[in-house]
């Protein structure tokens, strides 16, 4: 029975270990890309990730141990396996919560420097243009939509945009 | 992801427009509650009928029909997206635009916005307020 134990711990321990540390440095390298210039902050983050990752697995992996009576060798075989199963999936949910929590503090950054969707269409803007006065609704901000010179925009036909086509304004 | 740091280019527009259509109360309503809102970057707001728009916008695809926004350096958004990016533009609501991306929250856009005549008539919009509608 001790045997039992002791190699259930000796494979679970380590197993946690290296994907806490896994999660560690890679997560690492994509907090670094989230916060480029709060390197600290990237560093305490992944700290209390990995922390949380820590506490539930061995947490978890010693709740696991239970008393069990083995009657014969198969018994041990089959409750290692599946008390080890258990602690993989267990493990592997973890992990995936952890990327997509990932990622939401990465779509959460990535949101300030752009917007969260990528266009459409992309419009040729028309000439200067000064605001009609009393034609539009009256517009939030005394900045007009700024112009862009006509054509230039629309000249990268790579249009990653979609069809070219309908999108273009009549020049005046 | 690299290039995010440096792209001030292609990454944010400096201000945007956003084209609704004024035929319907409850299209009017939202662009109301839209104008009071705490906005992250200039945000002009234009009716899918004023001449103006029309010249400027009319031939994107889906104007009139859907939601448009329009960047100032020409990036367009239509439909779903459309409504995603006029979340994003406001301040209180650019995080949550980055998780209504997915498909469910499309969706949902989408049925907003093709069911707004009867979203209006729900809401008991039956009339556009203060005289902005149709004009």
């Amino acid at each position: 029975m001790v045997t039992f134990h002791l190699v259930y711990i000796g494979l679970a321990v380590p197993l946690t270990v290296w994907l806490a540390l896994t999660l560690f440095r890679n997560g690492q390298l994509f907090l670094a890309d989230v916060f480029p210039d709060r390197p600290e902050l990237a560093r305490a983050l992944n700290h209390l990730l990995v922390t949380g990752f820590f506490m539930l697995n061995l947490g978890w992996a010693l709740l696991l141990i239970r008393e069990q009576a083995i009657v014969e060798a198969g018994d041990g075989v089959r409750l290692l396996a599946n008390r080890l199963g258990v602690l993989l999936l267990t493990l592997g949910a973890v992990h995936f919560v952890n990327l997509y929590v990932f990622e939401r503090i990465r779509r959460g950054r990535r949101v300030e420097q752009e917007p969260p969707t990528p266009p459409n269409w992309f419009v040729p803007q028309p000439g200067p243009d000064p605001r009609m006065p009393g034609g539009p609704r009256a517009p939030m901000s005394p900045t007009p939509v700024s112009p862009m010179p006509a054509g230039a925009v629309h000249g990268g036909p790579g249009d990653q945009w979609g069809p070219r086509g309908p999108a273009s304004t009549p020049p005046r | 992801m690299t290039e995010a740091s440096g792209a001030s280019a292609p990454g944010m527009p400096r201000a945007v427009a956003i084209v609704h259509d004024d035929a319907c109360p409850f299209c009017v309503r939202c662009a109301d509650w839209l104008a009071a809102q705490d906005t992250a970057l200039p945000v002009e707001l234009w009716a899918a009928s004023d001449p103006e728009a029309r010249r400027r916008w009319g031939r994107l695809p889906g104007y009139g029909s859907e939601l448009v926004v329009v960047a100032d350096d020409g990036r367009a958004w239509v439909g779903p997206d459309a409504f995603l990016v006029a979340l994003w533009s406001l301040r209180r609501y650019r995080q949550l635009s980055a998780t209504l991306t997915g498909p469910l929250a499309r969706a949902m856009f989408r049925s907003v916005s093709s069911n707004r005549g009867r979203l209006g008539a729900l809401l008991g919009l039956e009339h556009c307020g203060e005289g902005a509608c149709g004009r």
